[in-house]
């Protein structure tokens, strides 16, 4: 499986995403904590740092964005990596991970400052398996919604015979819907014997307006183990 | 770091960083495991993208409740305002972005694959 689309996306994104969603495995090898900290100091610099770089990217941004048609994005980042003491970007983006009927832990992070978003996969279940650090039961959902500063874990079964592509979705909660229509990102899962381009009308959210305690559920799986 | 602020970051518990300086945090983890991010949590830095997803792994030695997954991939989705970090925390303090929003904002989502089948043997 791939992830690599990119559907309008103006120059000042991709090369921001490029610096900033760079992302850190931390493994508890030991209990020697030397390792953590290096890890700890590396990141800080980044951000700190790139948050002054990027103000004239965020107002770029701005301008391109008005100007702009285009009101969905994709980014697909490859993130700068940090090696701690084993080598994680050879292992990115293999041709290999385009199998069919693997299973793969998706983490979905909403790092925004005022959206709750509604995360889906078209045609497949989300197996929530972990969130706030702790395991949780496990219960599949069609749909999530990931309030900002939330973060889970599911296990997405790669399932689908392949007809098309997929669309990703992560759409706005709580909006009037004519609104999160147009504001929603929009990603494509691909699989390597794909037969053509994802197409029609993006998944609707099951937990939207229609079937409001629909939404009661996801709390409710939220039972630690 | 479970309940405790010690070294949490954020104004009141941590000073700023300021430019070109580092900070080390230093706190034990113990068995915590599960997936974070991080960002900056001043002057809407976070707006700007200051952020990235911070994951702790289990130990190798200790079991997850579900199969071993093929690979891992990660989903950062968020809320874009096309204002810079500035214009957006005005508005917010005037409670006007939420109001705003549709006009005013996009929805991203940035994706980033790791952890792929074999790299836990690799280590």
């Amino acid at each position: 499986m791939t992830l690599v689309k990119n559907l309008g996306c103006p120059m000042e994104y991709s090369s921001m995403g490029k610096v900033l969603s760079s992302t850190i495995a931390v493994y508890l090898m030991e209990l020697n904590m030397k390792p953590l900290m290096l890890i700890q100091v590396t990141f800080l610099e980044l951000y700190f740092n790139f948050a002054f770089i990027l103000f004239p990217f965020a107002f770029g941004c701005g301008i391109v964005c008005i100007g702009s048609p285009v009101s969905v994005f994709f980014v697909a980042v490859i993130a700068l990596q940090i090696k701690v003491g084993f080598d994680i970007s050879s292992l990115l983006l293999h041709s290999e991970l385009h199998f069919t009927g693997k299973t793969y832990r998706i983490r979905v992070h909403n790092v925004g400052i005022s959206t709750s978003l509604n995360f889906r996969i078209q045609n497949h279940k989300l197996l929530l398996i972990e969130t706030e650090g702790r395991y949780t039961s496990q219960m599949n959902f069609t749909d999530f919604d990931v309030h900002v500063g939330q973060s889970y874990s599911f296990l997405v079964t790669m399932d689908q015979n392949a007809t098309s592509d997929y669309y990703i979705v992560a759409s706005a909660r709580f909006v009037n819907e004519t609104v999160w229509q147009r504001v929603t990102g929009v990603g494509i899962l691909h699989y390597s014997n794909s037969k053509g381009p994802a197409s029609g009308p993006l998944p609707v959210s099951a937990t939207d307006v229609n079937h409001p305690w629909s939404a009661m559920n996801q709390p409710r799986a939220i039972k630690y183990v | 770091m479970r309940r405790n602020s010690w070294q949490d970051g954020v104004l009141g518990t941590n000073c700023p960083i300021p430019p070109n300086w580092n900070f080390t945090y230093d706190f034990q983890l113990k068995d915590q495991i599960g997936s974070y991010f991080y960002s900056p949590s001043l002057n809407f830095q976070r707006a700007s993208g200051g952020f990235g997803a911070l994951i702790i792994n289990n130990r190798d030695l200790v079991p997850i409740p579900f199969t071993e997954p093929d690979g891992e991939i990660i989903f950062i989705i968020g809320d874009w305002y096309t204002q810079n970090h500035t214009v957006s925390a005005v508005l917010v303090s005037r409670w006007c972005l939420v109001m705003t929003f549709g006009s005013e904002c996009y929805v991203f989502i940035f994706v980033k694959l790791c952890f792929l089948s074999g790299f836990k043997e690799d280590t």
